[in-house]
């Protein structure tokens, strides 16, 4: 058998971590002799300089280049630097190419996606229609198409009120100058819609696991947060088995028939103890490095799921143990950015712009 | 809707000898007494609330009525968490 060549996107490990650098280790656990591209937004997302990092790494355009620019430039890293596969991590490049998938059959690469309908059904602004249909309970939502739509369903709700942006972006505001601000922000980054959202107490649960798109699962992992970041990402979390966890993941899966990797975040609501879905994330979480970890490696399960169609089944993670992010240096060299940069086609590439990682 | 799962919540815990305690339903960990992990060992294993108060009375310098008091106190948290 030929060794595996895939592309891998989402490698950066700061603190807003992204999966593709797990994601990578987790497919070199299954297959060592693995051949990882890094496909990256920016010179110095970390994952490009660690020790165990993709074996070769390309500059893409962000995806609001548009399809065309995006597709042009994975032909493009795919003639300097072959592969079969591409896992897409970050939402903006699942919402652009799983409406693509002709495209990229044609230029050689296969992905595995959710297709739009069904994306488009787990949006945030669909998310308490699906909740509704398969009985899971979830937060108060008005979708707003403007601030002051926001506005007047803020003002019916009560202050806070969490407003959210279609992909990205959750501000907690306490008054409507704080949400006319934040919702001058939030369209500017990701265009409409606002969500307004009641914002809930509680402790905070993930599931990340594998759908098979027949209505089944291949594995979950659920967990608690134990450390939650400023910017609400779990920096600690627990593997917990919780029989209303799995029963609402199998309810959630089986309506959308949900294909390929995901991840639902809960809230204990600690009014009535009851799991409310806030968001369901059709790609693998920053976390996923750790059930691999533990022997349940849901990346080296999807790429087989890929290639033949099927995969073994996964081992439930034990519960009690638990993960901590920790956060260490790599050091790379500016010859190695430059290298990075200088093969980006001109379209995307500026007169002069800082390779400053912001984020 | 209703969720239809059984929740034998203790029987789910996990224990060690030091007193940890660890809830795997909900991820909460909790430090019991030598007591305490006595009796919770105990309910694992079946034993009744009497088996319970019998032992400690037989292996402490107390008397039953203070036993069986604490032990409702115990019983209580229990169902507190759930866990009864």
């Amino acid at each position: 058998m030929k060794p595996i060549r895939i592309a891998v996107s989402g490698l950066h490990r700061g603190d807003n971590p992204q999966p593709g650098a797990s994601i990578a280790a987790a497919i070199r656990q299954a297959w060592p002799d693995a051949f990882i591209v890094g496909l990256v937004y920016n010179a110095f997302e970390s994952g490009v300089y660690a020790a165990d990092g993709p074996d070769a790494c390309h500059a893409m355009p962000y995806p609001t280049a548009g399809l065309a620019a995006y597709l042009t430039r994975l032909a493009e890293v795919r003639a300097a630097t072959p592969f079969d596969w591409f896992i897409p991590t970050l939402d903006a490049e699942i919402v652009m190419l799983a409406d693509a998938a002709a495209e990229l059959a044609a230029l050689g690469i296969g992905v595995r996606l959710p297709d739009p309908a069904m994306l488009a059904s787990c949006g945030k602004a669909k998310l308490p229609d699906l909740a509704a249909r398969c009985g899971v309970a979830s937060p108060g939502t008005a979708v707003a198409r403007d601030v002051g739509e926001a506005l007047e369903y803020a003002e019916t709700a009560g202050y806070p009120v969490f407003l959210k942006g279609p992909l990205y972006d959750a501000t907690l505001v306490h008054h409507p100058a704080a949400l006319a601000a934040a919702g001058a922000a939030i369209l500017a980054d990701w265009g409409p819609p606002l969500l307004v959202q009641e914002p809930l107490s509680g402790t905070e649960f993930n599931v990340m696991g594998l759908g098979d798109g027949a209505g089944g699962l291949l594995g979950s992992c659920a967990v608690r947060k134990l450390i939650v970041s400023d910017k609400g990402k779990g920096n600690g979390s627990v593997v917990v088995r919780d029989q209303r966890l799995d029963e609402l993941t199998r309810r959630l899966m089986a309506e959308t028939r949900w294909t390929g990797p995901f991840e639902l975040e809960f809230i204990r609501d600690q009014r009535d103890d009851e799991y409310r879905l806030i968001e369901i994330n059709p790609r693998f979480p920053a976390w996923v490095g750790f059930p691999a970890q533990l022997g349940t490696n849901f990346p080296a399960a999807w790429v087989e799921w890929m290639l033949t169609g099927s995969s073994r089944p996964l081992p439930v993670p034990p519960p009690g143990r638990f993960f901590l992010r920790h956060q260490i240096e790599v050091t790379g060299d500016m010859g190695q950015v430059s290298a990075l940069l200088e093969a980006m086609p001109s379209s995307t590439n500026h007169e002069l712009t800082t390779h400053s990682n912001k984020s | 809707m209703t969720l239809e799962t059984d929740l034998i919540r203790l029987g789910d815990l996990m224990l060690n000898d030091r007193g940890f305690v660890f809830d795997p339903n909900t991820g909460e960990s909790y430090q019991v007494s030598a007591t305490g992990l006595r009796c919770l060992r105990g309910l694992q294993r079946g034993a009744t609330i009497e088996d319970l108060v019998a032992d400690l009375v037989a292996t402490h310098d107390v008397e039953r009525i203070t036993v069986r008091c604490d032990m409702d106190a115990f019983l209580w948290d229990l169902k507190q968490l759930g866990w009864l």
